[in-house]
């Protein structure tokens, strides 16, 4: 299965995007749990990572849709559709986020 | 005879006729000459802790944007674009830096101040940036709710909410948290359903429930200037107006259980229970993480609520904090959006674990007030929950069992609005809050307040 390994340990509540190919995803660290989601909106197409994270939520910054970024579920503004979530796992200091390739 | 039928004598005299309820041309008469002057709740301060953090206010056709700017103030704009008129923010909450409108993607700073305007040249006559900029409202704080208001010649919020302040302040309201909030939208105007919070000549009616908790008929009743008012209910008893029961009813059980009070004391002596509650979260407050320091020992046990002028109600215990609000639909004098903010006192750890005594019994939470039971603990902001009467009716949402009550009967008061065969209300003593209030509707409507 495609992965994407980042050894770079996230404060809490920080969160970092990545690029791998075409692909932008959004990583970040709450409750001392890490996540990942897609980076992008489901509205219109901007990078999330621009955006500020309170709690678990993320507003993009253009438009003020709002996507958990532990489910990727979309809870409100323009948006109405969910951003892909992946799941991550923690190996000898190093986060591994099983992409979809 | 109760308080509150001895204190009526004083509340003028105000025809309610069905006009007020469903006549378009008095829902604008209310848009000019009462909305546009009164103190409105916006929100809660919670929901702009940050700076960045911004929530979204709409009492249609209005809609305003309340964010904390970068610097730390709290800012009110109304929520259009100065370019073309577009709704700029199209969600509820959050926090951004900067809004962009989704039309021509003019940029504003989350200060209002207008800083991006895309392809500026194309504009030959200039883009005067300060004029152009989100236009403001007067906004305060107070309460851990913040006001907003559209008439720069109103009062102030202080001068406007006058003794009420001095009354609810002992609650720390602002220290309160978010647990829940809900809006219903109601077949209603947005006065009927307040109209059913200032009487509790009701109660006995629908809220069959209220009898084993509270006294209802000794309640007692304070009529404000401004059109506020407040009505204050024995709790931890059951209606002095039927049959004293034996036994301690399960209603109040399941708080005095957390209190640490055993059932079988009261046996034979109910009408004790509300004292020995007040003793005993007086002890306990500490060791349960609450300080009661500035509450009345009535107030540990009774439930007091204010209806502010013209749409909100606050219903307030030491530990649980309600905002219900009522705002009107754009169009429609028979619709109207109903919300619900429960906030809740978060246990003081430092508090507990200072106390000597202690109450292994006790969990964090205490069950000690009466609408503590909702699944959230305080720590995550709850969703917006949004939803139709049927919701309430089909039994697949709930704002608590009164409010789905008053919910399922409110339709048919505004349908009976409606008939041929109805003139005007005929209201009693003790339905004088709902009087008070219709008479400064007048004062607002009739811009005569002498």
């Amino acid at each position: 299965m495609p992965e994407i390994r980042v050894s770079q340990l996230l404060k809490e509540g920080e969160s970092i995007a990545l690029k791998e190919d075409d692909q932008h995803i959004l990583l970040c660290r709450i409750g001392g749990k890490y996540h990942a989601v897609s980076n992008i909106c489901s509205h219109a197409r901007v990078l999330l990572s621009k955006g500020r994270l309170r709690g678990t939520t993320i507003t993009c910054p253009l438009h003020g849709a709002r996507f958990d970024v532990t489910s990727g579920k979309c809870l409100g503004g323009p948006a109405f559709q969910d951003i892909a979530s992946y799941s991550v796992s923690n190996e000898d200091n190093e986060i591994i986020i099983a992409t979809e390739g | 005879m109760s308080e509150a039928s001895k204190s009526s004598g004083s509340v003028p005299f105000t025809k309610i006729t069905a006009d007020r309820y469903i006549s378009p041309d008095y829902m604008l008469q209310e848009r000019e000459k009462l909305w546009a002057k009164t103190w409105l709740v916006a929100g809660v301060v919670q929901d702009v802790e940050e700076p960045g953090d911004f929530f979204v206010f709409d009492f249609e056709p209005e809609s305003v944007i309340v964010s904390r700017a970068e610097d730390g103030t709290i800012n009110a704009f109304y929520n259009v674009c100065q370019h073309r008129g577009a709704r700029l923010l199209l969600t509820n909450q959050g926090a951004m830096e900067t809004y962009t409108c989704p039309y021509h993607g003019w940029v504003y700073n989350n200060d209002g101040s207008l800083c991006k305007v895309p392809e500026e040249e194309k504009f030959s006559r200039g883009v005067p940036k300060e004029a152009l900029s989100l236009q403001p409202l007067r906004v305060d704080v107070w309460g851990g709710m913040v006001w907003v208001c559209m008439d720069q010649d109103a009062p102030t919020l202080q001068e406007y909410l006058g003794p009420v302040i001095e009354m609810i302040e002992p609650f720390r309201p602002e220290d309160m948290r978010l647990v829940e909030d809900q809006t219903c939208r109601l077949e209603c105007n947005w006065k009927a359903v307040f109209d059913n919070f200032g009487e509790l000549y009701h109660v006995e009616h629908i809220h069959p429930q209220h009898e084993l908790i509270f006294d209802c008929p000794t309640s007692t009743a304070e009529y404000f200037n401004g059109g506020h008012t407040r009505v204050l209910i024995d709790g931890f008893t059951v209606n002095s107006r039927l049959p004293i029961p034996d036994e301690v009813p399960p209603t109040q059980w399941a708080q005095m259980k957390t209190l640490g009070m055993e059932r079988d004391n009261y046996k034979g002596r109910v009408l004790d229970v509300r004292r020995d509650v007040q003793l005993r979260k007086r002890e306990l407050g500490p060791s349960l993480g609450y300080n009661y320091d500035r509450l009345s020992d009535n107030q540990l046990s009774d439930i007091v609520q204010y209806n502010i002028f013209p749409n909100t109600i606050l219903v307030l215990q030491p530990e649980e904090f309600w905002i219900l609000r009522s705002r009107p639909h754009a169009t429609d004098p028979n619709k109207c959006y109903w919300d619900k903010f429960a906030l809740r006192m978060l246990p003081d750890v430092q508090l507990q674990e200072n106390t000597k005594i202690k109450f292994p019994a006790l969990q964090n939470r205490a069950n000690v007030s009466f609408n503590l039971d909702q699944d959230s603990d305080g720590t995550a902001r709850p969703e917006h929950d949004e939803f139709d009467q049927e919701a309430i009716i089909a039994g697949e949402k709930t704002m608590t069992i009164t409010l789905d009550q008053d919910i399922h009967l409110i339709r048919d008061v505004q349908k009976g609005m409606h008939s041929r065969g109805f003139k005007e209300a005929w209201l009693n003593d003790d339905e004088a809050r709902v009087q008070h209030y219709h008479s400064w509707i007048d004062k607002y409507i009739n811009q005569q307040f002498n």
